[in-house]
């Protein structure tokens, strides 16, 4: 970003959540008549009965569970390109992480829609969890549908924090630009100092944050893959042609990651456009999401051909006439229709040309989200439709309330996206201007006599230098640090590694907590489910009650959420984050474009400090007594 | 200086040193061919299969990361990527293994003499044939790849090569492991078989690049994260596979499980399997140190191959035995193609290996 600096970038990104216009209000109104229109036929549901609903004998899981699994996997590009584009130190990902983040919440809320929707009796929903209820019985954790609740929740609760400590540093900025422009009091500065937690950009905040989100990246990795492989279980685990085969795991996890990334072209090229975001979203980066595309597009080519492939291998005659009539039968417009949407049309995303051009990335990015729920649909309507008997095969089609609910749902996804766009940073500020930051840091020894636990107080002399380049504060302070002075404080509107090997402090303690918090969820993972299964002892399906391969996934969900939980609970003890007022000495300035070092030094230091400082030529040098 | 700051073509192989690997694979033939062969000949060949499928899953992979490294727009292997071109050395030996294995295919494939519902598919010379040809042009590709790469271009055949290694390697893990049992079928196997071949690579670059010195710890710490998330990965689609079938209890599915997972001793070999190769990472590359320091990564990848070639042979055996019976014929054949193996890398590495620079072929 060579032609940005921290300002722009700043002012670019929270311009977009002032008060927006006439047709954002009418665009609004209509998303909000969509969700009037899903109430009110699932009302109609309720109250007349599941036989509206064109799910009957002998296909039980209709268009909702297609819903369902379509809309958790449109979850999950968020959490690619947020956690696992973060490991792997992909750049591009800055720029549209936020809005992946964002579609991945409300997409998950959009399909937690849908189980309930598909129940009818929706008020015994709470039969599934897991507490000492009085009917004395406990969920069956041998049963995948136990399993996907598990899964789902998880990935909503450490997608949701990762999303929420993410924003953090930026709501920072949020809350010091309200302030400056509608005054301390205003409604959105109060509501987003208390969404901050009193951050201040503090190096001593900023060594446990970044460690933090590190650690959530690296629990939320694995939780991608679990998710959608927990999803298709649902289906492998039926001895039904066509859902149980082994390909399915990672099959739907290529499957959900590929719809994820058309639909942040969907959502992103528009968004770009309307919210002025080009500078922060340059073509570079929908070019990557486009590259990124072509891997998943090249497994689900493979999938396409392994499939048949296998169930001719098989011999088995139910597979084969299974796979012959999906090709022939009623499903075959969809079955014909996956490997056009979802592999040859996106394979042309290896020319440069379709790559740089945001109409084709656009229709692409929709071609694939509509085969991909084509492909969803068939995957789950064919297989009921058409099982071992012949006397028990019979066709499925969509009733209008299925239809309404159906498109009620995407008029959900999007008028939520619609109020993230306009109340909270689209994109990444304190991950662009980081970017800018690496550029300005130049190399400066390490000098290991500061305090290490230092706090900045507002007591005490002390000396406050303002620089706009991370490169001179970093500078400063390692020289101040040579000269003797040894409690310093940085603030700063971005994460700097350097100034914690400056000080010579220790890696963060947030390591510890995780790992406990992953070990304590892991073995409470087994002992839930062991313990329910003893409670009931009840053998299901032939299997031992107590089965420790099925468990294995219950206590990787608990590893992933309880490990994430003791992360927030660390980063929020270790930079203090429960308060509303940032730390003594702190600037507004130092959440946009400006660095701050702050020296406290008994007060016959205080002349020595301010002339070592001026060498670096401050914008502003202040002392305070 | 290290062998990676040496030009292609400026050094020679210290003869001791090319001596020593021939010698460790004469040495194995000689006990293969005098000790295994007239013991027992299946047994003999299969550790052949085994090892053929070890030691082309390694170079393979090897000689696969580097299109993935540039694709990726990885900059972080800096001139470590350059060992990954030594694979290339096995292309001949695995090709000639093959032929072999086709060649006493009658003694020790399921294949002859039986009338199967795969029909032409299972036919022996078809899929050796096919499994020939394929293999060879995955290697031809990867040839073709390392001349261009070495212009600093090579992005777009670098794409196909992964895509290459993905198919063929698929296949040969549908033909070669799971063909084993002609009744058994999994849709995975192909999948689980290339993915493992990654992770046997990674482990094998990082040794590498501890024995030639030639990283920083940065770079070793990369290298370690890779092995951990291909543990991972590998870990997935080996639960993936083995949870439905597990669920369903298919008579057709589950008789590849049952000898693996519920009778002693293979069951012991599944457990360290698990232990070692799946989760073992996780444990034992949980630390920063672990990945940065040469003298951890390194015996660790080493032990991590040692292990994956367990898992190999776990692969192909229990379909035929239900001993154990791990002996000569498999300690032998190890040392033969890890002399050749050895050869190679070390010829590639003491002659020069090829620069390998960031281009701009951008398609």
């Amino acid at each position: 970003m060579p032609d940005l600096d921290y300002a722009t970038i700043n002012e670019d990104a929270l311009k977009t959540m002032s008060p927006p216009g006439l047709l954002y209000y009418a665009v609004l109104l209509m998303l909000a008549g969509g969700i009037g229109l899903l109430a009110l036929s699932w009302c109609y549901q309720i109250y007349t009965g599941m036989g509206v609903a064109g799910i009957s004998h002998p296909v039980g899981w209709g268009v909702y569970i297609a819903n369902f699994v379509f809309w958790v996997g449109i979850a999950h590009s968020g959490t690619l390109i947020s956690a696992i584009l973060f490991l792997v130190r992909a750049k591009w990902r800055d720029s549209v992480s936020r809005a992946a983040e964002a579609m991945t919440i409300f997409a998950i809320m959009t399909a937690g829609l849908f189980p309930m929707i598909h129940l009818g009796r929706v008020w015994v929903l709470a039969f599934i969890l897991p507490y000492p209820s009085q009917r004395q019985i406990w969920p069956n954790f041998l049963s995948p549908l136990v399993w996907d609740v598990l899964a789902v929740s998880t990935y909503f609760t450490v997608s949701l924090i990762f999303f929420t400590v993410g924003l953090i540093p930026d709501l920072a900025a949020a809350r010091d630009r309200a302030e400056m422009r509608l005054g301390y009091d205003s409604f959105k500065a109060k509501i987003y100092r208390a969404l901050s937690g009193g951050w201040s950009g503090a190096g001593s905040q900023w060594r446990h944050y970044s460690r933090s989100y590190l650690y959530f990246a690296a629990l939320a990795t694995p939780l991608v893959i679990s998710v959608h492989s927990v999803v298709s279980w649902d289906f492998a685990m039926a001895n039904l042609p066509g859902w149980h085969t082994t390909l399915f795991a990672p099959y739907f996890v290529a499957g959900a990651i590929h719809s994820g990334l058309a639909m942040v072209l969907v959502l992103m090229i528009p968004m770009r456009k309307l919210l002025k975001l080009e500078r922060l979203v340059p073509p570079e980066h929908l070019d990557a999401v486009a590259r990124t595309m072509l891997v998943t597009t090249a497994i689900m080519g493979y999938s396409y051909l392994v499939e048949p492939f296998t169930s001719w291998y098989s011999g088995d005659k139910f597979e084969w006439q299974f796979t012959i009539w999906r090709a022939t039968g009623w499903p075959s417009i969809m079955f014909w229709s996956l490997f056009p949407l979802n592999v040859l049309i996106p394979a042309t995303l290896g020319f440069k040309k379709v790559r740089r051009s945001r109409t084709a990335l656009f229709l692409i990015g929709l071609c694939v989200v509509a085969g991909m729920w084509i492909e969803r649909v068939m995957l789950i309507t064919s297989s009921t439709s058409h099982d071992f008997m012949p006397h028990n095969w019979g066709p499925y089609f969509p009733t209008w309330v299925e239809i309404l609910i159906t498109l009620g749902s995407f008029a959900f996804f999007l008028f939520l996206f619609f109020i993230f766009c306009r109340t909270l940073p689209t994109v990444p500020l304190a991950d662009l201007k980081g970017q800018l930051a690496e550029e300005q840091l130049r190399e400066a020894p390490e000098c290991p006599g500061p305090e290490k636990d230092f706090t900045v107080t507002g007591e005490g002399p002390a000396v406050t230098a303002v620089f706009s380049d991370a490169g001179i504060l970093v500078q400063a302070l390692s020289a101040m640090c040579q000269a003797g002075f040894q409690r310093m404080e940085t603030f700063s509107p971005v994460k700097i590694d350097k100034i914690q090997q400056i000080m010579g402090q220790e890696r963060s303690p947030v390591r510890r907590w995780a790992l406990v918090g992953a070990v304590i969820g892991c073995l409470s993972g087994f002992a839930l489910a062991i313990g329910a299964s003893g409670v009931n002892g009840l053998i299901v399906g032939g299997k031992n009650p107590i089965s420790i391969i099925p468990y294995c996934i219950p206590a990787f969900e608990g590893t992933v959420l309880l490990g994430s939980i003791a992360n927030l609970a660390a980063v929020v003890v270790n930079s203090r984050l429960f308060g509303t007022t940032p730390m003594p000495r702190y600037r507004r300035c130092f959440s946009a474009d400006k660095f701050g070092l702050v020296i406290a030094c008994a007060p016959s230091e205080v002349e020595r400090a301010v002339s070592m400082l001026a060498s670096f030529s401050p914008e502003v040098l202040d002392v305070a007594p | 200086m290290s062998l990676l700051d040496r030009d292609p073509g400026t050094g020679r192989l210290p003869l001791a040193l090319g001596a020593g690997w021939l010698l460790l694979a004469a040495v194995g033939l000689g006990v293969w061919v005098v000790g295994a062969l007239p013991a027992n000949q299946p047994q003999a060949w299969r550790s052949l299969l085994v090892n053929f499928l070890f030691f082309t899953s390694l170079a393979a992979g090897l000689v696969t990361w580097s299109p993935i490294v540039l694709l990726s727009h990885g900059k972080w292997a800096g001139k470590l990527e350059r060992l990954t071109s030594a694979g290339l050395s096995f292309a001949l030996p695995s090709l000639v293994a093959l032929a072999l294995l086709w060649w006493s295919g009658d003694h020790w494939a399921p294949w002859y003499g039986k009338k199967l519902h795969q029909g032409i598919w299972l036919s022996p010379p078809v899929l050796f044939s096919r499994d020939l040809i394929l293999l060879a042009l995955f290697w031809l590709l990867a040839y073709c790849y390392l001349k261009q790469r070495r212009l600093g271009q090579g992005r777009i055949i670098g794409a196909w090569m992964i895509i290459g290694y993905c198919v063929v390697f698929s296949i040969l893990g549908f033909d070669l492991v799971m063909g084993l049992d002609t009744e058994w079928y999994s849709s995975l196997a192909g999948g689980y078989f290339f993915i493992s071949g990654l992770y046997i690579a990674v482990c094998g670059w990082a040794l590498l690049s501890v024995l030639v010195k030639g990283g920083e710890p940065e770079q070793y710490h990369d290298l370690g994260k890779l092995i951990l998330a291909f543990s991972i990965l590998t870990t997935h689609m080996m639960f993936s596979q083995l949870i439905p079938i597990w669920y369903e209890n298919l008579p057709k599915e589950i008789h590849y499980l049952v000898p693996r997972m519920n009778f002693s001793p293979w069951s012991f070999v599944s457990w360290f399997i698990l232990l070692v190769v799946w989760l073992g990472p996780l444990v034992i590359l949980l630390t920063i140190k672990s990945k940065r320091s040469p003298w951890l990564l390194g015996p660790i990848s080493l032990f991590l191959l040692a292990s994956l070639w367990i898992e190999r042979w776990w692969l192909v055996a229990p379909s035929f035995q239900k001993n154990l019976d791990f002996g000569w014929a498999e300690i032998s054949m190890f040392c033969v193609l890890l002399g050749v193996f050895g050869f190679g890398v070390s010829l590639s590495l003491w002659r020069g290996l090829p620069a390998l620079p960031h281009g701009s072929d951008e398609s």
